[in-house]
C-alpha cells in the first residue's frame, strides 16, 4: 500500500514521512515523541487496528485541579429546578385564581340597546316552520334545512332553529347547553340571564354563557354565546349565538352582540 | 516526554494518532475499525446512536455522570405534573408542565457556559426572545382559531393547524439562533447551534402552551374536571410538544452551523445537510399538526405527539453524532489530561482516545485546551 501524504495540522503543509517537526512552521507533529524510527515502520506498515487497546490509566481525585471541573453541583441542579418551578407555580396560581374571583357577572341590561342596521340583509325562509330571518351578507351560510340556519359570522357563529316542542323556554336553552359537546366546550357556566329576551314580536328567554372553547391539540379560547328561546303558535325557536370573549369592551363579552339582536329584531314568525 | 502511548497509523484518517480504542482525530473506533462507530455515540460513547435519551440528546454537552441530576429532575417533574393533575390542582400543574423543560434547559446553559462570556445576550436572544415571540404568535391566532373552532370550518381548520402554524411557529423559533448565527461567528460549533435552536424552541413552547392554556386555568385553586385528561393534556403540551420543537429547531440549527462550519470540507451525509434537516423538522410539524387536526381523541393525540417526538429526538442524535465526527481538522496532540467522560489521563485531542468521546461534548469551562482547536 502506498504511503499516504500527511499535512501539517498547523500551516497546512505536507510533511516529509516520518517527520517528528513540520518543515514549514516547526510544529511538532509527535506530541508523545515516538522514535523516528518506529514512526517510519508505522506509516510504512499496512493500517491495520491494534489487537488490544492501551490502557489508560484512571485519573486520581485532586490530580489535576480544575480539570473537568463542576460548576453546579448536583444537588444544585434539582435546587435550582424547584426554585425555578415553585415561583412559577406561585405566580400562576395566583394569576389563575385572581381571574375567578376578579370578574363580577353580567346581571342585567346585558343586551346593546342600540342596533346599527345589517348591510345588504339575506333572507332565510324555514319550509318547515314558515318563518323567516334577515343575516348579513358578510356571515356564510355553513348549513341549512327547512327546520333552521347555520351561520358563520364575521368572528363568531350563529345558529336558528325551529322546531315542534312542548317544553318550556328554560328547558329548551338548558337542552342546548347540554348537547355541546363537552370534548370542545368546557367549563361551561352561565353568567347572566338576558334580560328582555325576545325574538321577533315574541318575548322568550334567554341567557349568556361563557365557555373554553377546545381547539385541535392543545388550545383553548374563552368564548361567550348567547342562548335565546321563544315560543309562537306551537313552534319553537332557539338562537345560539358565539364569539371570542371580549369583556373588556363590550358588557354581554359578545362583539358581535349588536347584529345578533338585530337578527332578533327582525325575525319573522310565521303568524 | 517518552512514557506515553505508542503511536499508530489511523487507517481511516492517516494521521498518526495515540493507540486507544478510538483515533483521538478523526474518533474512529481503531477496534472495529468503524469509522462511523454507530455504537458509540460522540458525546456519551456508553450509549449507542439508536439510543433513547432526553439528556443525553437535548443536553448533549453534559458527561454521562453530569447527565444524572437532569435525569432525575426530568422524571420528578413529570411525575410531578401527573400527582398535581390528579389532586385537580390545575393551574400548579400546568406551571410545573410548561416550566421544567426551559428551567432545566437555563440549568444546563449556565452549567456549559455556550454562551462564553456574553450569558445575558445568548439567552436574550434564544429563550427570552422565543418566549415573546411565542407569546405574540399564538396570542396574535386566538381569534383566528376561535373563530375557526366556532364554525367548523374543517377546510381551514386544518390550512391553519396543519400548515400555517407549524410553518410560521418553526421559522420564529429560528429566529434567535439565526440573529447569533449571522453576528456571533465565533460561537462556531455544531453543538452550540444545537443548543440554540432548542433554547430557542423551549422559549418559544414555553409562551405559546402558557398562552393557549390561559383560559382554562383561571379558577379556583382546586378546579373540577378530568384529571386524566388535564394529565394528558399537560404532557402533551408541556413535554412532548417541547421536545418536538427543540429537536425540529435543533436539527435545523445543528445543521446550518455543521455547514458553515465544517472543519474538515467533507462531502457530509446527507441526513445531516440543512436541506434535509429542514425538510424533516417541517415535515414533522405539518404532520404532527395535521393529525392532532383530524384525530379527536386526545390519547391518540398524546401516542402520536409522543412518537413523533421519539423519532425527532433519534434523528437528532445522528445528526450530532455526524456533527461532531465532522470536527477536527486540526490534528495536534496535547498534553496528558484527564478525560471528562471516562476520567482516564489521555492525551489531548479532539476525541478521547479511551473512550471516543468528542471534546467539543464537553462543558466549555471543563475542557482541557489543545491550542488551533
Amino acid at each position: 500500500m502506498a504511503v499516504q501524504t500527511l499535512y501539517c495540522g498547523r500551516c497546512g503543509a505536507p510533511l516529509l514521512p516520518g517527520a517528528a517537526f513540520c518543515g514549514r512552521c516547526g510544529a511538532p507533529q509527535l506530541a508523545f515523541g515516538a522514535a523516528a524510527q518506529g514512526v517510519a515502520s508505522a506509516l510504512a506498515a499496512p493500517p491495520v487496528a491494534p489487537p488490544a487497546a492501551y490502557g489508560y490509566r484512571v485519573a486520581q481525585p485532586g490530580a489535576f485541579p480544575g480539570a473537568g471541573g463542576v460548576k453546579v453541583p448536583q444537588v444544585m441542579v434539582i435546587g435550582g429546578l424547584i426554585v425555578i418551578l415553585a415561583v412559577a407555580v406561585v405566580v400562576i396560581t395566583t394569576f389563575a385564581v385572581s381571574r375567578a374571583v376578579g370578574s363580577p357577572p353580567c346581571t342585567a341590561n346585558c343586551g346593546p340597546r342600540l342596533v346599527a342596521p345589517l348591510p345588504e340583509a339575506n333572507t332565510f325562509h324555514s319550509s318547515a316552520f314558515a318563518f323567516e330571518v334577515d343575516y348579513s351578507s358578510n356571515w356564510k351560510v355553513q348549513g341549512q334545512n327547512g327546520n333552521g340556519i347555520a351561520l358563520t359570522t364575521q368572528a363568531g357563529i350563529l345558529q336558528v332553529v325551529g322546531s315542534r316542542s312542548e317544553q318550556s323556554t328554560g328547558q329548551l336553552i338548558d337542552n342546548t347547553v347540554t348537547a355541546l359537546p363537552s370534548s370542545k366546550w368546557q367549563s361551561v357556566t352561565r353568567v347572566s340571564d338576558l334580560k328582555g329576551a325576545h325574538i321577533g314580536v315574541q318575548d322568550g328567554q334567554g341567557a349568556i354563557y361563557s365557555a373554553n372553547l377546545i381547539g385541535p391539540g392543545t388550545t383553548a379560547t374563552k368564548v361567550r354565546f348567547a342562548v335565546i328561546a321563544a315560543i309562537r303558535g306551537g313552534v319553537a325557536v332557539v338562537i345560539f349565538a358565539a364569539d371570542p370573549a371580549d369583556t373588556k369592551d363590550f358588557a354581554s363579552g359578545i362583539p358581535e352582540g349588536q347584529s345578533f339582536d338585530y337578527l332578533c329584531q327582525e325575525f319573522r314568525w310565521a303568524q | 516526554m517518552t512514557n506515553g502511548p505508542p503511536l499508530l497509523l489511523c487507517p481511516h484518517c492517516a494521521m498518526t494518532v495515540p493507540e486507544g480504542d478510538f483515533c483521538g482525530h478523526c474518533g474512529a473506533h481503531l477496534i472495529t475499525a468503524s469509522a462511523s462507530r454507530r455504537h458509540a455515540f460522540a458525546a456519551v460513547p456508553s450509549e449507542s446512536v439508536a439510543h433513547l435519551s432526553i439528556v443525553t440528546t437535548l443536553f448533549p454537552h453534559l458527561t454521562h455522570r453530569r447527565g444524572g441530576a437532569f435525569r432525575w429532575s426530568l422524571v420528578g417533574g413529570s411525575a410531578l405534573v401527573v400527582l398535581l393533575a390528579a389532586l385537580h390542582l390545575f393551574a400548579p400543574a400546568t406551571a410545573v408542565a410548561v416550566f421544567l423543560l426551559p428551567a432545566l434547559y437555563l440549568l444546563y446553559l449556565y452549567e456549559i457556559e455556550v454562551y462564553e462570556n456574553e450569558p445575558w445576550l445568548v439567552i436574550g436572544v434564544t429563550m427570552v426572545a422565543g418566549a415573546i415571540l411565542g407569546f405574540l404568535f399564538t396570542a396574535s391566532l386566538e381569534a383566528a382559531a376561535a373563530q375557526v373552532n366556532l364554525s367548523g370550518d374543517n377546510g381551514t381548520g386544518f390550512l391553519l393547524a396543519g400548515v400555517v402554524v407549524p410553518i410560521a411557529a418553526q421559522a420564529l423559533m429560528l429566529a434567535g439562533p439565526l440573529f447569533l448565527y449571522q453576528f456571533r461567528s465565533k460561537l462556531r460549533e455544531p453543538l452550540d447551534g444545537l443548543t440554540f435552536g432548542a433554547a430557542s424552541a423551549l422559549g418559544f413552547t414555553l409562551a405559546s402552551s402558557l398562552t393557549a392554556f390561559g383560559p382554562l386555568i383561571g379558577g379556583p385553586l382546586v378546579g373540577s374536571g378530568s384529571a386524566m385528561d388535564w394529565a394528558l393534556r399537560l404532557l402533551q403540551a408541556g413535554i412532548l410538544v417541547s421536545l418536538i420543537n427543540a429537536s425540529t429547531s435543533g436539527l435545523i440549527t445543528a445543521a446550518l452551523w455543521l455547514h458553515r462550519y465544517d472543519l474538515r470540507r467533507s462531502p457530509g451525509a446527507w441526513y445531516a445537510s440543512i436541506l434535509t434537516t429542514l425538510l424533516v423538522a417541517l415535515g414533522a410539524q405539518m404532520v404532527v399538526g395535521m393529525l392532532t387536526f383530524v384525530i379527536p381523541d386526545l390519547v391518540t393525540q398524546v401516542v402520536i405527539t409522543g412518537l413523533a417526538a421519539i423519532g425527532l429526538l433519534l434523528y437528532l442524535r445522528l445528526v450530532i453524532h455526524r456533527a461532531l465526527l465532522a470536527e477536527g481538522a486540526v490534528h495536534e496532540i496535547g498534553p496528558g489530561a484527564p478525560c471528562p467522560e471516562c476520567r482516564r489521563v489521555v492525551p489531548t485531542m479532539l476525541f478521547c482516545p479511551a473512550c471516543g468521546v468528542n471534546r467539543l461534548a464537553s462543558s466549555k469551562h471543563s475542557r482541557p485546551q489543545v491550542t488551533g482547536v
